[in-house]
Order: structure tokens, then C-alpha cells, then sequence
């Protein structure tokens, strides 16, 4: 194992200018956890690593208001901190289910929400979970700041539209409005320390008549080369009541669009059916159901009166897991 | 000489101060505090790093090898290959060499290795080591090996004759009664074929050796070895392969974990020794975590032909078991796990008409070696989910199936097992007991019958309904079995969902109808030896005690600690036999040049046997403090007890006096001739496992059965484990604490083994060797195993103890199989039972 310069800039601009000088050399560490594989492994052989660790004000969540709204999370951000959040679990509870579900707490500790997006593996949990909410990513380059939609970021397994130099600096997830639902399920054969074989995030606003939906994501990891929304599946929800059959017809759609392949990690057709079953099962567990009075109220549906929807997963202690040993 | 024998009357004449109690672990603290000494942690002066270069591919004549360069690297002290060192061959057949020449047969297979002063610099030699190969054909499936004209992985036996095929000769052979005649006279029959692929034993502390020479050329070799006396004869052997003189001395870090992995010497350990000589320096070898998973050796991987047969009541008339064995390339202990499962083959159960026969194939795969269960759960799980279809063909729930044809005390079995004591039916009603079988039972059958207002979950109704005979026909092609009578009703799974059975899938609605999670349950039960097993010429144990004259004990037992603790009871039964507080004994274990010989911690014996070599040899010690004690206090021998650290004189308590003032008065006023010190080297007088395979090979039988309730998730095929009942008959429990410790950690393990684990190969190579990827579970994934400890002892045990290490794991698969039957009615035949399989079984049945 190749040894390496540590560089440790006190700003944004600092450490986008030694990364740009080092060109391809060099490369951003945020809490290394994904990085540090990379390297033990000899697939990465960085002369020098910028940490981020000495820029103030990147770790940050910053709510608009404390009943709700949109949120600003800063790139070094650990999961951690957003699993812990009771203001993530109330208002963007699929985000917070999607960063609890990740590693393990001591990983969760140090890995952070910028370095789970830029590594851009399609089995992203943060990062899947915040294509639920439209988030932007603004990012710092030599020429000042850039702003890029999370969903335009990621190009392959691994690869992004950073350019040369460029940070991510923070994540801006607009108000999702009221009347929201969310859930992020994990797929995975164990419930600790794994990464997910597949999984799924929804997230349903609804109109004040309380049964059509006004916005619907359904977000998809490791069901394609990236993290992805199944787009068709949320266009046929919009601007329709919902119900149970309309969520069963989507799920089958996300799961005939979706690029899901076999691999000895999982199979395709069986992450193709779990499209089809975690999809509504999602969309009951977010509340969603119970709020449109397609569900009475029970233990497994979630809050239904505050349109939080954190619900009370059987697998609480490892966040939104679905594993089943 | 006979072991002493210590009489009922002893044992219950006085209540037991320390054997029986939940002692923590003697080495816990260090353990908890970091401060335990791993092989990890060991560095000496001068000491060089060695490393392996392994081959890149199944099956290959090696062109040639190059290692100028790596030669050339400062720092690196020796590169080594087969060319340019003695040949040492080792393993049960001898078929395996340190380092391999002219061809190499698996991926794992060493092919160079080197020292140098770093580990960087090490692992840099060997990435500038140049190997030319020619690739050769190769065989990865143990059925296809055994066709003719498939490519030899060994051309040549040990011997240098020709081999004509891949068969390895052993004589894996077993029968009782009439099997044939036993079929005729079934009502019933059951048959089935079973899997189960490689898993590891996850060690965490990862495998590795220093091996140093002094200048006379004697071997020091710091080892993690679960058989300090075995593997010193090993390498003594290899140092006459060496042409070196000098004699070998085994010493043991802490283990890190063994479960049988370390049960036989390894190549690195070889590899080690010879990159030391060659040096002068001390060497030592690590495994990484992928060398780990790739180069140690794992579970025995089976492929199981079962066939059970029952008359009209129920009663087992004969069992006929096949099997092939993927050996892999070179022969460990795996290749002897058959005479392990001839044990419950034709034993667990009474059953007369038995036969058994194994054949080990070699192919290009990895070899495999001992892990928890030596075979025995491979082995039940076959037995014990096909006795289950059995029972359900007869009509007979499978308690009351198992019941019917459990085993009982002072019975001698078919392979000439005698059994003295039995725990098997009072496990099995303690399992029953405790998971309110026939309350479930019954409340399904009632809803089988239409009552579905009774008491009990949903999830119990969905069972019920989920429960066809026909949904499992067409899940699995179960094969009819001969004589069996159709419709045979079966409280267990009776077609009434006459709806769901032999119609379109279109019209099956009712599947969608139920809940998407359902329940079951299911048990399975279990032999092991529980008093040594006699498959070495000594199945022995010795230990010395010594007592100094402050009254401390010290216990040197052959035997070694690899967590199960058995250090920990050593100190128990010494104690309890001085009258002294365990703060008094310590035990001395894992150096061969201190301590006395033992056949190694295998076969679940350690308790047993080295728990025996320290009872009789503390007995003895015993008598000399009582007989000095009697001199000193001029009071008859009789009347004098040890207790509470004290001499303890019955008939005049004011001569009672603490034990270390006799020992020094003794010591002190005796002409220096008194010495409390004593050995024993005790052989379990059992009969040697050979020729016919019959004959009592264990001094006692450890029986158990495991209950679990299940939820079965039909929509994505994962398995809940909802409640874990392991009730083990362990004679008595010395320690109740480590014991159940040891019921714990083996069901988790045999959990993972059911529902998760597995190492993935592409012909010959793991493509997972890491814990990303090979799923052991975690501490998030515990399930919450409740022990059920059934005393029966055991007239030869210490203290009537049995053996309990391995037990834990054997009946798992078997029950949470069994019980996924009873949730969803399907027969899952291959583990591990992972979600994909469920659905896909689930999905079939019914008709999605
Ligand atoms: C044991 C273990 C378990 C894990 N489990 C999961 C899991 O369940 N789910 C999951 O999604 N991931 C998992 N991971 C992966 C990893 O923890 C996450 O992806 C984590 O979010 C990475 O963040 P980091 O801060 O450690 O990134 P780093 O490793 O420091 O960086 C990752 C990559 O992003 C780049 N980068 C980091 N920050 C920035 C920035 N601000 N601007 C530009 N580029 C940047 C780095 O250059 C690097 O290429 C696991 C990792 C481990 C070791």
C-alpha cells in the first residue's frame, strides 16, 4: 500500500485550489469510508488526499423552520447526524430512515452525506433517499459556485459531473410542502453492516383533498447503474386519487422500467419483484394510506395525523433495514 | 490403571461449592479490556514477515516461475518455491505439499512465498514474482469428477501409483439389520436429496504463526493450533523432511476463534518454518482477511440421498443414506466427516435396519477441514427434515413422530453405541413444553376445520391455509415416496384449502388474499458424542497439578482454550475437588515443552476428558494433603474433609486448619521430601472408530432438540426468526454460564449457516472473501436462542458432564426448515435457505 500526502485546507476555496493544482494525483476525503477501501484495495493510488475535516461550517443541517420546510445539509455532514434528527424523522422521514439504514453507527459516524453522494455507488442509501425530495446539490469550483439538481449528478457506477477541482459543498432540499409522505426501505439479507441488494424510497404529497397526489417520487438503488426515480411509474400516480391498485399498477411499471440486473450479489427478476412489492409496501408504511383513508390506523402504517409518517419499523434499531437474517 | 471412580454417594454427599456455578470466563477481563495477547500482537527481535503467492487459477502445469526480481528487492530475505526447498508433504492422505511444484490443483494453492523485513516489502516480492502457467482442464462438481474421463486432479496417489479415477479410497462404509427387509416392511417411506455448499468459520482473529529456530535448529512454532500435541508431531515430521535435527516446541497465543478450523496443520505454518530456517530469523505469517476466507478450510460441502421408512404406527423400520463429497483438491478432515454422520445416521432415533456409505471425490476446488459439528449437521439436516416429511406421510405430528421413535437410557444402538444416559425425550418435552406445541398445533387444526374464530394470530390462520400438500408437490417435485398411502390425513398439513390445490394459478386467489407474513414451527433433534470420540489411537488427556506451600494450584492440561473456556472449567473441577476457591487454581495451557499430551479440542471432548485427566489427577492431590494433613494433625485420615480452603476436621473442629498451613508445615517439617503434586493421563476406555464402523466410541451421548417459530415474509421470501428453543441434554452443567454461552453462539451460527451464509465460488475462485460480502450476521440479526438445560449425567463424566461445544449448531438448518414447511408449505433442500429460494418456492406453489 502506497503512502500518501495529507493535505488538510481550513477553506472551500483553499482545497478546491490543491485540488486543482494536483490535478488527477490528488483527491477529496471526507470521512474516508469509501476511500479508504478504495486504496487498501489498490484501486485508488492518490499521490496526496485534501482532507475537508479542517473547513468550518460543511458539517451542518439546517432546517428553514422548526415546524417543516426545506433543509440544507452541508457536505461533511455524517449520517449520524441526520439519523439522529427528530426534525428529519418528522419532515423528511425517508431521509432520515435512508441515513440510519447505512453501515453501521460507528460507520454512520464518520461517513458523510456528501461522500455517500460523490462516491455515487447505485446502492447509495443517502443518496437515494434524497432523490425523493429534488434535492440540489451546489457545489464549489475554481470559477465560484455551481448549483446541479441530484438528479442530473450521477453518470455511472462511480462517476459524476464533478468537474476537475470541484466540491460538493451543500445539498438543498426544498420544502416538499404539506401533506407529505415518505418512506425508504432497505433490502438486504442481513439487518447490520450491509449494503443494500436493492431498495426503494417513496414519497407521496398530497392535495389538501387529502386523496389526489400532487407529487410522487419513487426512488430506486442498485435497480440501475445509478441511483434513479422511476419516472413513468410517478407520472401515472399524479393528479389521480389515490389508491392501493393505482400504487400496485406504478410499482409494476417502476419494476418493468427498471435496468436491474443479475449478479451473484442478487438476481434480476428477484430484485424486479421486489421492486413490485416494496413499492406499495413503501408507500403504506409512509402514512400515505392511513391519511387518504385507504388504511386504518395501525402500528405499521405510521403516523397518520401529522403527515410525518415516521413509522415504527420492526427493524427500528438499524434504521430502515429490511433485512430478514 | 482404571480412573478412579467417584460414587453416586460422594457425588451428592456434599452440596457443590463451585462446580454447577456461572463462573465468568477466566481470561474475560483481558479479553473485554483489549489486552489479550493474539497472534497479531506477537512481534519478536529480528523478526522477518513472510508472505504467500498463491495461484491465479484452478488447474495449471506451472511453466516456470521467476524471481529475480523479487530477490533483488532490499530488504527481502528468502523467496522460496518447491525448487529451491525440501518437499513436505502433510494432510490425512498426505496429498498436499507446502509449497507446490510442477502443478498447481486450486486457487489457493502456494506457489512461492518469501521474507523480508516489512510487510509492505513482503507483499511487494511477492507481486514482482513472475509465474508462467499452462492451464489444464479442471473439475468443479464432485458428480461430474466421478464420470469417467474427467480430468485427474491428482494423477498420482501419495505413493506415486496412477490414479484410475477422482474417487478417494476410504472406506466410508456402515449397516445394520436388513435395510431391504426394513423397506418391505413399510407402510410409509420418505426420500429426499439434500445440499449444503462451503461455509467458513469467520474467525475474527485471522490465522497466522511465528515459527523461530534457535542456533541448535530447535523449532519454536507460536501457534493458534486447536491440537498443540497433534500439530507438534506434524511438525516434527516436517523438520525430518527438512533434514533438520533440533526438536519442536508448540506455543499458543490467544486463538481468536477456531471451531474447528485449526484442527489441522496448514501450509503456512510449513511455509513458515522453512522461510525461518532458511533466514535464521524468526518468521511470521498472517493471513489477511481474504486469505482468511480463501485459504483456510471450511465446511465439509455434502450432497445427501436420504431414504426413511415407518410401518402403519409409526415406527421407524429403516434409514438408507448416500452421499458425495466434494474433497477439493487435497485431503483434511473433511474427507472424514462421514464417520462423524454415520453417528446420527444410525443412532439418532431407534431405528435397526441401517446403511450408510460416503464417497469423497476430489476435484478443483478448495478442500475442506472440522467445523462445529464435524458433518453431523450437515448430516441432520438431511435426517431430520426428511423425518418430518415422513411423519406428515404417516399422518403423525412430527412431536409426536419423534417422540414415538426417540431414544432411551441403557439401550445399546445399532452401531454399538452404548447409552447410559439420555436426554432425548426430556428434550424433546421440554421444547414442546416451552413452545406450547400441541396449543399451536391445535389451534391450526381448528382453523384447518373451518373454526377460524379461535383464539391466536393471523398470522397462525395464514399458516393453516398456506399449508397444502399439493402447493409443496409443486414446489419441489417432492418424490412420492414408495407405500405411501394416498390422503393420508396429517394434522400437520391437510389439504382442506381444496380451492388452492390442482386448479389454474388464475383461480388461486386466495393466496392474495392472505397476510403477506405467516408463521410456523418446527423442531429437530440431535446426537453428538458427549464423552470423547475415539477416532485417534488415544482419545486421551493429560494433566499434572502442583500445589505450592501458599496454597496456590497449578493445573498443567494438555488441552487448549479457544474461547469455549475450558481453561474456565479446569479451574471449576480443581477447585471443587481441593476445597479451594477458584482464585486459587491456575491452569497452564498451550506449550508443549510444560504440558502434558492430548488429542486436541475436537469432538466437543475437552470438558470431558481433560475435565476428567483433572478431576482424577486433583483426587490424587487430594489424598496426599488429606494423608499429610492427617500426620500433621495427628487425627485419622477419615475424618478429614477439604473445604472452603481448609482442612476440615469432622471430629474435632478445633483441629480444623487452613489448607496452606498444613501444606507448609508439610513442606517445612518433613525432611523435604513432601510434594503435593500429581498426573494422570486419562484414556476414555472406548472402543477405536474402525474396520466395521460398530463398537462404543464416546463414554457418554449428548442428545437435544431445538424448537423455532418462524415468520416467513411470502412476498419476498425472508425468513423471522420470531422465538428459539435449544434444550440440550448436557449431563450436568459445570458451568451454566459458559454453557450457555456455547448453546448461544452455536444456534447463532447455525442460523447464519441456515438462512445466510455462504461462500460463492466461480469455478475454483470465492468471489466473496470478505464480511461484505459473505454474510455472517451481525449483532442486529441475533436472535434471542433460550437454552433449555436438561441434566441427565453422565455416569462417566466429571461431575456427570457432557461434551456441549459443537451441539448447539447441529439440529438448526433442520428446524427453521421444518418450520418454514409448517408457515408456508414448502420444502426448501438446499442452504442456505435464502430469501431468493423462498419466493422462488413460495411463487411456485402457489401458481404466481
Ligand atoms: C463498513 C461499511 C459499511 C458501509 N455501508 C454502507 C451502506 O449501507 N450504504 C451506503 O450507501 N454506503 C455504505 N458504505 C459506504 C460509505 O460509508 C458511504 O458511501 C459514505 O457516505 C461515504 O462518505 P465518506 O465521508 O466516508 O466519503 P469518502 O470515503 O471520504 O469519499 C468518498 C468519495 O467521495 C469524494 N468526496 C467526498 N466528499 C466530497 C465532497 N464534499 N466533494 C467532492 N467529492 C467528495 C471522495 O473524493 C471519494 O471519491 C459503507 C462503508 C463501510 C466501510
Amino acid at each position: 500500500m502506497a503512502g500518501f500526502e495529507y493535505v488538510r485546507p481550513t477553506t472551500l476555496e483553499g482545497a478546491v485550489a490543491e485540488l486543482s493544482m494536483r490535478g488527477d494525483t490528488a483527491v477529496a476525503v471526507a470521512g474516508a469510508t469509501d476511500l479508504w477501501v478504495n486504496i487498501r484495495s489498490g484501486k485508488m493510488k492518490p499521490e496526496a488526499v485534501v482532507s475537508l475535516r479542517g473547513i468550518a461550517g460543511l458539517d451542518v443541517l439546517t432546517p428553514e423552520r422548526a415546524d417543516g420546510g426545506g433543509l440544507t445539509i452541508g457536505a461533511m455532514t455524517p449520517h449520524g447526524k441526520v439519523e439522529d434528527s427528530l426534525w428529519a424523522a418528522n419532515y423528511l422521514p425517508a431521509l432520515q430512515q435512508g441515513c440510519a439504514g447505512l453501515g453501521s453507527r460507528q460507520v454512520r459516524n464518520v461517513g458523510t452525506v456528501g461522500g455517500n453522494i460523490c462516491n455515487a455507488a447505485p446502492c447509495a442509501d443517502s443518496a437515494t433517499a434524497l432523490m425523493l425530495f429534488d434535492a440540489t446539490l451546489v457545489i464549489q469550483g475554481p470559477g465560484g459556485l455551481r448549483e446541479l439538481p441530484l438528479g442530473e449528478f450521477f453518470v455511472g457506477p462511480g462517476m459524476t459531473r464533478l468537474l476537475k477541482g470541484e466540491l460538493l459543498k451543500e445539498i438543498r432540499v426544498p420544502d416538499p410542502g404539506a401533506n407529505t409522505f415518505s418512506r425508504y426501505i432497505k433490502h438486504t439479507r442481513r439487518r447490520g453492516v450491509e449494503l443494500a441488494m436493492m431498495s426503494v424510497g417513496v414519497r407521496l404529497t398530497l392535495e389538501d383533498d387529502m386523496t389526489t397526489v400532487k407529487t410522487a417520487r419513487i426512488s430506486l438503488g442498485v435497480c440501475a447503474p445509478t441511483p434513479t426515480c422511476a419516472t413513468r411509474a410517478q407520472d401515472m400516480l399524479v393528479g389521480k386519487p389515490l389508491t392501493r391498485e393505482a400504487v400496485e399498477a406504478a410499482a409494476l411499471v417502476a419494476a418493468d422500467d427498471s435496468q436491474v440486473r443479475d449478479s451473484w450479489r442478487g438476481k434480476a427478476w428477484y430484485r424486479r419483484e421486489m421492486i413490485r412489492v416494496l413499492v406499495p409496501r413503501a408507500m403504506e408504511q409512509s402514512g400515505a394510506y392511513v391519511a387518504a383513508g385507504l388504511a386504518a390506523p395501525s402500528d405499521d402504517s405510521g403516523a397518520a395525523s401529522t403527515g410525518a409518517g415516521a413509522s415504527d419499523d420492526p427493524g427500528a434499531s438499524s434504521g430502515a433495514t429490511e433485512g430478514g437474517a | 490403571m482404571n480412573p478412579p471412580v467417584i460414587t453416586e454417594q460422594e457425588r451428592v454427599q456434599k452440596e457443590l461449592a463451585v462446580v454447577g456455578k456461572g463462573i465468568p470466563k477466566a481470561d474475560a477481563g483481558v479479553k473485554v479490556t483489549g489486552q489479550a495477547q493474539y497472534m497479531h500482537d506477537l512481534e519478536l527481535p529480528n523478526m522477518l514477515y513472510g508472505k504467500i503467492l498463491y495461484s491465479d487459477r484452478a488447474s495449471a502445469r506451472i511453466v516456470s516461475i521467476d524471481t529475480s526480481e523479487a530477490e533483488r528487492i532490499p530488504g527481502v530475505k528468502a523467496v522460496l518455491t518447491a525448487y529451491n526447498t525440501p518437499e513436505i508433504r502433510f494432510g490425512f492422505l498426505k496429498d498436499n505439499m507446502a509449497l507446490k511444484k510442477d502443478r498447481v490443483r486450486q486457487y489457493r494453492d502456494e506457489v512461492a512465498a518469501v521474507a523480508a523485513t516489512t510487510p509492505e516489502l513482503a507483499e511487494a516480492a511477492i507481486k514482482a514474482i513472475v509465474v508462467h502457467y499452462e492451464d489444464l482442464p479442471a473439475v468443479f462438481d464432485p458428480e461430474e469428477a466421478m464420470q469417467e474421463g474427467a480430468p485427474l486432479v491428482h494423477e498420482l496417489n501419495p505413493k506415486g501409483e496412477p490414479n484410475k479415477d477422482n474417487r478417494l479410497r476410504l472406506p466410508w462404509k456402515f449397516s445394520a439389520g436388513d435395510v431391504e427387509a426394513g423397506e418391505a416392511a413399510s407402510a410409509f417411506v420418505a426420500e429426499g436429496e439434500y445440499e449444503t455448499g462451503w461455509v467458513t468459520h469467520c474467525c475474527l482473529g485471522t490465522a497466522g504463526c511465528v515459527a523461530m529456530f534457535d542456533p541448535d535448529d530447535n523449532l519454536t512454532m507460536y501457534s493458534i493450533t486447536q491440537i498443540p500435541s497433534l500439530a507438534k508431531a506434524d511438525f516434527q515430521e516436517a523438520m525430518k523432511a527438512m533434514g533438520v535435527r533440533g526438536k519442536v516446541r508448540v506455543v499458543l497465543t490467544t486463538l481468536g476463534g477456531g471451531f474447528g478450523s485449526k484442527l489441522d496443520t496448514y501450509a503456512f505454518e510449513y511455509i513458515a518454518m522453512l522461510l525461518a530456517h532458511r533466514t535464521k530469523k524468526p518468521v511470521k505469517i498472517l493471513f489477511d482477511r481474504e486469505e482468511e476466507f480463501f485459504a483456510t478450510s471450511p465446511r465439509q460441502p455434502t450432497r445427501i440421498k436420504i431414504r426413511q421408512g415407518c410401518d402403519a404406527e409409526g415406527n421407524l423400520t429403516f434409514r438408507d443414506i448416500s452421499m458425495v463429497l466434494d474433497n477439493g483438491a487435497y485431503t483434511s478432515w473433511g474427507a472424514t466427516t462421514p464417520t462423524v454422520m454415520m453417528m446420527p445416521s444410525s443412532s439418532l432415533y431407534q431405528v435397526e435396519n441401517v446403511r450408510f456409505r460416503a464417497t469423497c471425490v476430489y476435484t478443483n476446488n478448495t478442500y475442506a477441514q472440522a467445523m462445529r459439528g464435524y458433518g453431523t449437521p450437515q448430516l441432520t439436516f438431511a435426517l431430520e427434515s426428511n423425518l418430518d416429511e415422513l411423519a406428515e406421510k404417516a399422518g403423525i405430528d412430527g412431536y409426536e413422530f419423534r417422540l414415538k421413535n426417540a431414544n432411551h437410557a441403557d439401550t445399546v444402538t445399532p452401531q454399538g453405541f452404548k447409552v447410559d444416559s439420555c436426554g432425548h425425550i426430556a428434550c424433546l418435552e421440554a421444547v414442546a413444553e416451552r413452545m406450547d406445541w400441541a396449543g399451536y398445533r391445535a389451534v391450526k387444526a381448528a382453523r384447518l376445520a373451518g373454526d377460524v374464530t379461535g383464539a391466536g394470530g393471523d398470522a397462525t390462520l395464514a399458516a393453516a391455509a398456506a399449508t397444502s400438500g399439493d402447493a409443496t408437490q409443486a414446489a419441489t417435485g417432492a418424490a412420492g415416496g414408495a407405500g405411501a398411502t394416498p390422503g393420508a390425513a396429517s394434522p400437520v398439513a391437510a389439504p382442506v384449502e381444496s380451492d388452492t390445490a390442482g386448479v389454474p394459478p388464475v383461480a388461486r386467489a386466495a393466496w392474495t388474499e392472505l397476510p403477506d407474513k405467516v408463521r410456523g414451527i418446527g423442531m429437530a433433534c440431535l446426537l453428538h458424542v458427549g464423552g470423547g470420540a475415539k477416532i485417534y489411537k488415544s482419545d486421551g488427556c493429560g494433566t499434572l497439578i502442583k500445589v505450592d506451600d501458599l496454597g496456590y494450584v497449578d493445573v498443567y492440561s494438555g488441552s487448549m482454550d479457544m474461547g469455549q473456556g475450558l481453561d474456565t472449567v479446569l479451574r471449576q473441577i480443581v477447585a471443587e475437588t481441593l476445597g479451594l476457591g477458584v482464585d486459587r487454581i491456575n491452569v497452564v495451557i498451550g506449550d508443549t515443552d510444560v504440558c502434558p499430551w492430548d488429542a486436541g479440542a475436537h469432538a466437543s471432548r475437552s470438558t470431558f476428558v481433560a475435565g476428567n485427566s483433572a478431576l482424577y489427577a486433583a483426587q490424587q492431590v487430594r489424598e496426599q494433603i488429606l494423608n499429610s494433613a492427617a500426620d500433621i494433625l495427628d487425627t485419622p485420615r477419615d475424618g478429614l474433609d477439604l473445604e472452603g480452603g481448609k482442612v476440615v476436621c469432622a471430629d474435632d473442629p478445633d483441629k480444623t486448619t487452613k489448607i496452606e498451613k498444613v501444606l507448609r508445615k508439610a513442606h517445612f517439617a518433613s525432611a523435604g521430601n513432601t510434594m503435593f503434586m500429581a498426573a494422570y493421563f486419562y484414556e476414555p476406555p472406548t472402543d477405536l472408530l474402525a474396520g466395521d464402523f460398530k463398537g462404543n466410541y464416546s463414554m457418554a451421548y449428548a442428545w437435544g432438540c431445538h424448537g423455532v417459530e418462524v415468520e416467513v415474509d411470502r412476498r419476498t421470501g425472508q425468513i423471522d426468526i420470531v422465538r428459539y428453543i435449544a434444550a440440550h441434554d448436557v449431563g450436568k452443567a459445570i458451568n451454566p454460564l459458559l454453557l450457555r454461552g456455547q448453546i448461544l453462539g452455536g444456534g447463532l451460527q447455525g442460523i447464519g449457516w441456515a438462512l445466510a451464509e455462504e461462500m460463492i465460488f466461480d469455478e475454483g475462485k470465492l468471489l466473496n472473501p470478505n464480511f461484505r460480502d459473505y454474510k455472517m450476521l451481525t449483532a442486529l440479526d441475533s436472535v434471542d436462542v433460550e437454552p433449555i438445560l436438561v441434566e441427565d449425567p453422565a455416569a462417566a463424566g466429571p461431575y456427570g458432564a457432557k461434551g456441549i461445544g459443537e451441539p448447539g449448531l447441529v439440529p438448526t438448518a433442520p428446524a427453521i426448515a421444518n418450520a418454514i414447511y409448517d408457515a408456508v408449505g414448502i420444502r426448501l433442500r438446499k442452504l442456505p435457505m435464502k430469501p431468493e429460494m423462498v419466493l422462488q418456492a413460495i411463487m411456485a406453489a402457489e401458481g404466481r
